[in-house]
């Protein structure tokens, strides 16, 4: 199942792609360095937020990264984010409960993009 | 265009970035709130594409610093989540001109950026039109003033200088004193040599007052012959010595004058002062000085005389060399030949 959905949307990259040929530089190679560089501080501020049992907190880095991971075509980690953010500002102590789960599902989510960008970059 | 690029995340700010180079544009990103305001200031950018949420101050606060603080017009875009709609409703009533959504799409950038370019451009013209405006009001506003065929200021400018004048004589406690000059036998003068000469020296005759006149000092053609000359704290002795230096100049022109039993053109004057007892409006002491300048036809013409003092009062200055004739008030009655 897992290996049927796309890590990264090939509609954003290819825009991504024509704008940076455009400026003459590997535009999506620049942005997976940023984006990878800022994902693992989100993950580990998620991480910590949990922690000091800060919900807010989890919330403002699952925004961020979400942002950052819409704009790089990780669509399936933005909706999880998405997710995250939800159950973040939820009342309810089951929604609560699982934002361990979310951050652990995030953090697998990152390493697929992480390969899919290596991948990409070993093809360019 | 100059641009400034308010955003946290970094993959935001690099796309924005490229996009706006690859379209031409100058580019300055900043990655919080505060910096983009002291960026703002700094730079004076036309455009300035922010996100909503960022630290130390959020797009919206953003948008209203930028609006509340005016001066050259910038275009705002507003960015922001799709979730976040009810903050681009917000930020457009307080002043943003356009928005994104994120996550961003580069050819909906190029879009915006375009109406950027225009409604940039017509705030510029706008601007530069009001300011030609300005100018030329400004022009229109220094040429109602003037009187066309001397250079002096008219009426309208005594008008308004009489009144800062005594503003100021009521304020400091300094009189002032006002001359009013007339041209002698001027009516025959025209009559005899005509009116194109009679404005040549008018002309002639006002360029002299001017010439004489000292710094702060101020001359105005009244009316016909008339001139009327402003001393700001100057006692009516002062004030003699000016007027009567101005009336020796245009005697020493010699300009031939048949109609006179001078032989030549002459100006006659007539002295009154501004006092700070409130005893008096301007327009008093211009009747004053038209009394004395009656006196002064009287007398023989080409002279000064000074007015008589109509309301006596212990804290005047002193009028030592005041020659007492007919009252002015008993002169007003007559009409003076002119």
């Amino acid at each position: 199942m897992e290996d049927l959905r796309p890590v990264l949307d090939t509609h954003v990259l290819n825009n991504l792609e024509r704008l940076g040929s455009e400026a003459g530089v590997d535009l999506v190679a620049q942005l997976a360095d940023l984006f990878l560089v800022d994902a693992d501080a989100h993950v580990i501020a998620m991480r910590q937020a949990l922690e000091a049992d800060d919900q807010s907190g989890v919330v403002r880095s699952a925004h961020a990264l979400r942002g950052a991971s819409a704009n790089l075509g990780a669509t399936h980690l933005a909706r999880m984010c998405e997710m995250l953010e939800l159950n973040g500002t939820a009342n309810d102590s089951e929604s609560r409960g699982s934002l361990g789960i979310g951050i652990r599902a995030v953090e697998v989510e990152l390493e697929h993009v992480r390969n899919a960008f290596v991948t990409r970059r070993v093809s360019v | 265009m100059r641009v400034l690029v308010a955003d946290g995340d970094s993959t935001s700010r690099l796309i924005v970035q490229t996009a706006l180079q690859n379209l031409g544009h100058e580019c300055e990103t900043t990655n919080n709130g505060i910096q983009a305001w002291v960026a703002f200031l700094a730079r004076r950018p036309d455009v300035v594409i922010s996100d909503w949420r960022m630290r130390g101050m959020t797009g919206l606060e953003l948008c209203r610093n930028i609006r509340s603080h005016g001066g050259r017009f910038a275009y705002f875009i507003l960015a922001s989540s799709p979730d976040e709609r009810e903050k681009i409703l917000e930020g457009m009533s307080e002043g943003a001109d356009d928005y994104l959504v994120k996550p961003l799409d580069t050819d909906d950038l190029q879009v915006r950026l375009i109406a950027a370019a225009r409604v940039t451009a017509l705030h510029r013209q706008l601007s530069q039109q009001r300011h030609e405006l300005e100018g030329l009001n400004r022009g229109l506003t220094a040429i109602s003033l003037l009187d066309p065929l001397t250079n002096l200021g008219n009426r309208r400018s005594l008008q308004g200088d009489l009144q800062l004048l005594e503003a100021q004589v009521i304020r400091y406690g300094h009189g002032s004193c006002i001359a009013l000059i007339g041209i002698d036998y001027f009516k025959g003068y025209n009559d005899t040599y005509g009116h194109v000469a009679g404005d040549e020296v008018l002309f002639t005759v006002a360029s002299q007052l001017k010439h004489n006149a000292r710094h702060g000092d101020a001359v105005y053609r009244y009316g016909g012959d008339e001139f009327i000359c402003l001393f700001p704290e100057q006692s009516l002795e002062t004030g003699a010595i000016a007027v009567q230096r101005m009336r020796l100049a245009i005697e020493q022109l010699g300009i031939p004058h048949d109609a006179s039993p001078h032989g030549k053109v002459t100006m006659s004057a007539g002295l009154a002062l501004l006092r700070t007892d409130h005893t008096s409006s301007a327009s008093d002491v211009i009747n004053e000085a038209d009394g004395a300048l009656y006196r002064a036809k009287e007398l023989g013409r080409n002279r000064v005389e000074q007015a008589a003092s109509v309301f006596p009062q212990a804290d005047r200055p002193i009028l030592g060399s005041v020659k007492k004739h007919a009252t002015d008030a008993e002169l007003r009655g007559h009409k003076r030949a002119g």
